[in-house]
């Protein structure tokens, strides 16, 4: 048997010989890369990052212009051209008449055409990297040589295209042994592989041969569960073995009458064909949710240049509430858990990256964590991945959604009817996306996790419907009492104000918080005990307090410039939080921001300046000195710039100095950034940014704080140089004093 | 099966729509070592019979038998020992001669050191390397011959060989075939629609019109036919506008062509007679044979 489809496959490679192919795939393989390397000249910012593998990119680069049209056109067109040659001379009729079987002939031309998708393939791959090293050899800057090729990633990626093409090679064969000329093929072939592609794009059969390319394009980087090939190519595996079956069935019986359906045995096994066919089809692309496993673990490995100072914590929410410390031993942590954990987000820290993720009892979830100088990567594995990849959707999938710019936007154009009916319009339309969605690997988000989900984007909705537009509401008709219809009220009670599942988002939490505020009349910002005791009497669930308060008591630690008012609360109201942990938290932020206060010696720090030389505070020592901690990142820190230039020009003097400090992880992008401002600014760029940011509490930017000769705080969150209390506290701590 | 019959089969049809059938109850008989002409105009339905043999067109039922060997049930195995070359040589024209009888040599497992003496045998050897669309429709012809023997097959089955070929590649291939057939004892099944060629080399003949076996047998059986004593062919003026008058008198007449009518006797001394009447009635007569021609005969069966 084996000898048998040798000899075909070896017969067949034979009539390639002065036929052309040999061109048509070089051409195929030579032409994108060339474009795409020659337009990097031109178009590219260049391949600097070192945080992706640029080979890696360079040949994304190319087969994305590659693999979902010209591509399977080539297929077509290879798998047309081999038929053809035997319609041109009546092959057909010399091989069949040869002492070996028709199945050998029929597979060992559909061989020869695999074959040659494979070395088009791996020809275009090899230019492609050939592209990158000319680029990167003209181009010196850029990091190709600094980063190794990943090539079995990138063969695993050739490998599983080859199988993609597959499908409609296939069915592109059957056509070809029908059809005795070339265009209607072509055609056929041409017009399915667009139409396959435009029903894609509206997110319709997927399933379509022609489509199987496209989704491994998209899918570059392959699986995350554990299967080499993800469900387009083993669907591709079975649509091939489908067509190949009817294509020699009527290859065999010369006419789909004879092959297919006459006598009424052969409609039989067409029959069964079909339906192991659509078991085959079920099987593969049947949605999966992942079952539970029997422990609760947290594993991972972590692949640094540095090594990792610290352990692992594991958050239970952002607040920064401890559940585990778990040690890296060569570079890798697990553990197991035995707390009841609810279905939520909690936090793994790496040194001082923190990684958000959903995770609850008797999950097992495997971190592959990279960090480097610019990035902080993790990739997850185990029992939430669709959970995971739901909450946070990948990079490449736009999170903003136009409509609900809209809504928020022209909120005042709506009556209270059509408002909530919007609302409700877009809350059913995100449902559905939510049950909708799968992984590029089918996997389901758990139930669990899709009500949780619901409830979640709900508030948000629930948000514009309780606090915007009523606000707007009030504005605009003073007079009036807003109704809204029976169906908007049912909606806003479909999520309870002590619903504990959602206690750890702090959307939920910030939401109870509007709600308490609205009703005691108190806005936001302000941290009135009227707040606090009727948080303490009205909220009707413990956990859901113990939340508010937390929640409130911190922010007003942070916002309250008093600090006897400011100890007064947290002194009185932690009582009231039955979470040890959150209570210590509570108390030790309060008491750093006592150690803020007018008076206490301000710590030191150290900074780098533009020539390069390292300055402390302690250069400071007989001036006044106002610092201004900034990023070029930040947005509003830009804004406040412009009044920040101006004040130091009106008042740098012997007694008092300007001072920027820039917390950018790139020195460079701090350089770039500094030759526009006023030069009696003295610009710094924070060498220890984890200890100034830590030590000085620092939660946002921009800040500003005063320091007075003697090293000590005059006033370490001073207003915004846009705001008048801002020159008012000059005024009176520095030009005004002796 | 008795393996006496190289070709064997048993009723054999074959439609291509409903109301007309290309081959119509068809048994061949085809002696091993016989060089076997099957004769037929174009149309009867000879490649069609020439592709059922080759199971190229499959048979609804067993019953063609080749060595002996069921066909439909010993495909493709049974094609070791059978050679073909079915209507235009099937060759490869992008490649070279070489390289086509490389394919067959492949699939056949054969030494590719027969090739050289097979180009060598059908005069090809010094165009093996060039292209085959460079080629002369002759050393086409020859080429798919060589591709047929290359094998050393007991039964040749053969389609219009002479097709296209000068009168020089005629008489060559037929010389090629008759020392094949003699020093290796092949069978060589041949299609033609002249019967010239067929008188020329074959022992046997059958002969077919629209799907219907009309004789089969030795070619010296056929010389020598029964129905040729019974009818007397006169060569007229013009034989098409006297026909409608000698079948007043004798209504076996029928015009042959433009020149001949042919007219049934029972006994030979009816023959002065008839001639005598014609004379008689205005009509020259040109020439009298008893005896037809196989041409003539042929074009006899087949105009009916």
């Amino acid at each position: 048997m084996i000898q048998n489809s040798l000899k075909a496959f070896k017969a067949e490679w034979l009539k390639l010989k002065g036929s052309g192919i040999i061109w048509i795939i070089l051409l195929m393989s030579l032409i994108i890369p060339l474009i795409v390397t020659v337009g990097s000249f031109f178009f590219s910012s260049g391949y600097k990052d070192l945080n992706e593998n640029q080979w890696n990119t360079f040949v994304g680069n190319t087969f994305s212009g590659f693999a979902g049209f010209f591509y399977p056109i080539f297929l077509i067109l290879i798998v047309i051209k081999l038929c053809q040659t035997e319609f041109k001379h009546g092959g057909w009729k010399l091989i069949e008449t040869q002492p070996i079987h028709r199945f050998y002939i029929f597979i060992g031309k559909f061989k020869v055409a695999t074959t040659l998708s494979l070395i088009c393939l791996l020809c275009f791959l090899f230019f492609s990297l050939l592209g990158a090293t000319v680029f990167s050899l003209i181009n010196s800057e850029d990091v190709f040589f600094k980063q190794p090729i990943p090539i079995f990633k990138l063969l695993s990626f050739v490998l599983r295209l080859w199988i993609a093409g597959f499908g409609l090679m296939a069915f592109q064969y059957v056509l070809s042994i029908w059809i005795p000329n070339f265009a209607l093929p072509f055609i056929i072939g041409f017009v399915m592989l667009n139409a396959a592609s435009i029903l894609s794009g509206f997110g319709i059969a997927k399933w379509l041969p022609y489509s199987a390319p496209s989704l491994t394009l998209a899918t570059k980087d392959g699986s995350i569960i554990n299967t080499w090939l993800m469900h387009n190519e083993k669907l591709s595996i079975a649509w091939m073995i489908l067509f190949l079956w009817i294509g020699y069935q009527y290859f065999y019986f010369k006419g789909w009458l004879n092959a297919l359906f006459i006598p009424l045995s052969k409609l039989l096994k067409l029959a069964v064909a079909i339906s192991i066919f659509i078991l085959a089809f079920w099987w593969i692309e049947k949605p999966v949710v992942l079952k539970k496993y029997h422990k609760t673990v947290i594993a991972g490995a972590i692949n640094s240049e540095d090594s990792i100072k610290y352990d692992v914590l594991l958050l239970r929410n952002s607040k920064g509430e401890i559940l585990l410390n778990v040690p890296i031993k060569n570079k890798k942590f697990q553990t197991s858990l035995n707390a009841e954990l609810s279905l939520g987000e909690y936090f793994l820290t790496v040194d001082k990256n923190r990684f958000g993720f959903i995770f609850s009892k008797y999950d097992s979830l495997y971190f592959n964590i990279s960090i480097n100088k610019k990035s902080f990567d993790v990739k997850l594995s185990g029992t939430r991945i669709a959970e995971n990849e739901l909450f946070k959707p990948k990079n490449n999938q736009p999170n903003f959604d136009g409509e609900d710019y809209y809504l928020r936007n022209s909120i005042h154009e709506f009556s209270p009817k059509e408002f909530s009916n919007k609302i409700l319009e877009r809350v059913e339309k995100i449902n559905k996306k939510i049950d909708d969605f799968e992984t590029s690997d089918k996997i389901k988000p758990a139930s669990d996790f899709v009500i949780l989900y619901k409830k979640l984007k709900s508030i948000q909705y629930l948000n514009l419907l309780q606090i915007d537009y009523p606000k707007m509401f009030k504005l605009y008709h003073p007079n009036e009492k807003l109704v809204y219809p029976k169906e908007a009220i049912s909606f806003q009670k479909s999520i309870s104000l002590s619903d504990t599942t959602l206690i750890q988002f702090d959307s939920y939490i910030n939401y109870l918080c509007q709600i308490f505020r609205d009703k005691v009349n108190i806005r936001a910002s302000s941290y009135d005990t009227s707040l606090f005791n009727y948080i303490d009497l009205n909220a009707n669930n413990s956990i859901v307090k113990n939340a508010i308060l937390n929640k409130e008591l911190s922010d007003a630690i942070s916002n309250i410039r008093d600090s006897l008012y400011r100890n007064y609360l947290v002194q009185r109201y932690t009582k009231n939080i039955n979470v040890h942990e959150q209570k210590n938290i509570l108390i030790n932020k309060n008491r750093l921001q006592n150690s803020f206060q007018k008076g206490r010696p301000a710590p030191v720090f150290f900074a780098e300046t533009l020539l390069g030389d390292t300055i402390s505070l302690l250069n400071f020592k007989g001036r006044f000195i106002v610092i201004d901690v900034w990023a070029t990142w930040c947005a509003p820190c830009k804004q406040e710039s412009p009044y920040f230039d101006d004040l130091s020009e009106k008042y740098t003097s012997e007694k008092l100095a300007f001072v920027s400090i820039s917390v950018d992880e790139e020195k460079y992008k701090w350089k770039r950034e500094t030759g526009d401002k006023a030069k009696t600014i003295l610009q710094l760029w924070a060498l220890d940014k984890e200890n100034f940011t830590n030590s000085y509490g620092i939660e946002g930017i921009p800040r500003f704080m005063l320091i007075n000769p003697e090293g000590k705080i005059v006033n370490i969150n001073m207003a915004r140089p846009s705001e008048e209390e801002f020159e008012t506290i000059i005024k009176r701590e520095v030009v005004k004093r002796k | 099966m008795s393996t006496a019959f190289a070709i064997e089969t048993n009723n054999l049809n074959y439609s291509f729509s409903k109301y007309h059938k290309a081959v119509n109850n068809l048994s061949l008989q085809v002696p091993q070592g016989s060089i076997f002409g099957f004769l037929g105009p174009n149309g009867a339905g000879k490649t069609t019979t020439m592709r059922m043999l080759t199971g190229i067109l499959p048979s609804e039922k067993d019953n063609i038998f080749l060595m002996g060997k069921n066909l439909m049930q010993t495909m493709p195995k049974v094609f070791e020992e059978i050679g073909s070359l079915v209507e235009t040589p099937s060759l490869y024209l992008h490649l070279n001669g070489y390289d086509n009888l490389k394919i067959i040599c492949i699939l056949r497992e054969i030494k590719y050191d027969r090739i050289n003496s097979i180009l060598e045998l059908v005069g090809l050897l010094q165009d093996g390397k060039r292209k085959v669309q460079e080629y002369s429709l002759g050393m086409k012809q020859r080429l798919g011959i060589a591709m047929a023997l290359l094998s050393n097959p007991k039964l040749l089955l053969l389609d219009e060989p002479v097709n296209g070929l000068d009168p020089a590649g005629i008489v060559e291939v037929r010389e090629l075939l008759k020392k094949l057939n003699r020093e290796q004892n092949i069978t060589i099944f041949i299609s033609s629609h002249l019967l010239n060629e067929i008188e020329k080399i074959c022992t046997h003949v059958s002969i077919i019109h629209k799907g219907i076996l009309k004789f089969q047998g030795k070619l010296s059986d056929l010389q020598e036919s029964e129905e040729l004593l019974n009818e007397v062919t006169f060569t007229l003026d013009d034989a098409l506008i006297s026909e409608s008058i000698i079948q007043q008198k004798f209504n076996s007449a029928k015009a042959i062509n433009q020149k001949s009518i042919t007219i049934n006797f029972e006994n030979e001394n009816e023959i002065p007679e008839i001639n005598k009447w014609l004379v008689e009635n205005g009509i020259n007569v040109l020439g009298i044979n008893t005896k037809l021609g196989l041409e003539d005969w042929f074009m006899k069966i087949t105009s009916k």
